[in-house]
């Protein structure tokens, strides 16, 4: 079920092996929920160490399922993630296709 | 890992903006405020009272909780509750003062009126306490609230068996109020220390 693609439109029953990974799959739920949010945030959120979300964050950015937005509130940097459409389906696809997997019979 | 519940994910998020004890300390202030202005007397600006109580939330949030947990923008459903909220909040400001208008300019000059209003008004007034903690307890999701509604809607109801005036049920709603948000303001401010100058833009 886990395919080697990590983002195959092709393949909709595969495993986004970009998405199953347990730290940014937290991350994806949490953006999905919320129409964006900052690194601080998310940084608390989800106890990550800077490098580590940054790590995360690059990865999804890569892929096209976070948008970031640099912007200054006053002089100071705000980076604010939101996900994309792409991000959005590939994590209801993500949804759908473990459900199937976990309902499937044995 | 279990796969993560996006509903409780959510209320989470929010749950924690709010755990700053903002709500309940500008509340507290406000009504502490508002009854040393009664206490005061004579045609104090009570009006001035819920702008810079809007004023302090904003700076509250601004300078102690967004540095502290972060920014965030709320989703559809949530922007639609707090909107929906803030509506009602409005409606009830514009129906208390087109009342107060209507008694003040229609009803002053007719003293049968006046008398058959006046047992009215303590339940007028209990119903926009209550209501307006209610909406508050809402909005932001916090159950505590509806309690002080229930509370406040009793306390002007019963005014005068339990010989109370304005001025002490908002000193007696006040206290506990900005006691309440002291005590969680110091709880979020020791679970959640600065991280925005740690944030060297990734």
């Amino acid at each position: 079920m886990l395919g080697k693609t990590e983002n195959n439109p092709e393949k909709p029953d595969e495993l986004d092996k970009l998405i199953h990974e347990p730290t940014r799959l937290k991350l994806i739920a949490q953006l999905y929920v919320l129409e964006s949010a900052d690194f601080v945030f998310l940084q608390n959120r989800l106890l990550l160490t800077q490098g580590n979300l940054s790590s995360h964050m690059n990865k999804l950015e890569e892929a096209g399922y976070v948008l970031v937005e640099k912007t200054f509130v006053k002089k100071k940097p705000r980076t604010l993630f939101s996900l994309t459409t792409k991000g959005r389906t590939a994590f209801e696809n993500y949804r759908d296709n473990i459900h199937k997997m976990l309902d499937a019979d044995p | 890992m279990a796969f993560p519940d996006l509903n409780s994910l959510e209320k989470e998020s929010y749950h924690l903006h709010n755990s700053d004890g903002a709500v309940e300390l500008v509340m507290g202030v406000g009504f502490v405020w508002i009854s040393l202005m009664l206490y005061g007397g004579g045609g104090a600006p009570i009006g001035i009272v819920p702008v810079f109580m809007i004023l302090l939330m904003r700076a509250f949030k601004k300078h102690i909780t967004n540095p502290r947990i972060g920014y965030v923008n709320w989703g559809e459903k949530r922007k639609d509750r707090i909107s929906r909220g803030k509506s009602s909040l409005v409606a009830i400001i514009v129906v208390l003062l087109t009342f107060f208008i209507i008694l003040y300019v229609f009803l002053r000059k007719n003293e049968g009126l006046v008398q058959l209003i006046n047992p009215f008004i303590p339940y007028i007034f209990a119903l926009v306490l209550g209501s307006v903690f209610c909406i508050v307890a809402y909005i932001r999701t916090l159950p505590h609230l509806y309690f002080f509604g229930f509370v406040a809607f009793l306390l002007v109801i019963f005014k005068s068996s339990l010989h109370l005036n304005l001025q002490s049920i908002t000193l007696i709603l006040g206290i506990p109020l900005a006691a309440w948000g002291s005590v969680k303001l110091m709880m979020f401010l020791k679970k959640n220390p600065m991280l925005e100058k740690n944030e060297k833009e990734s």
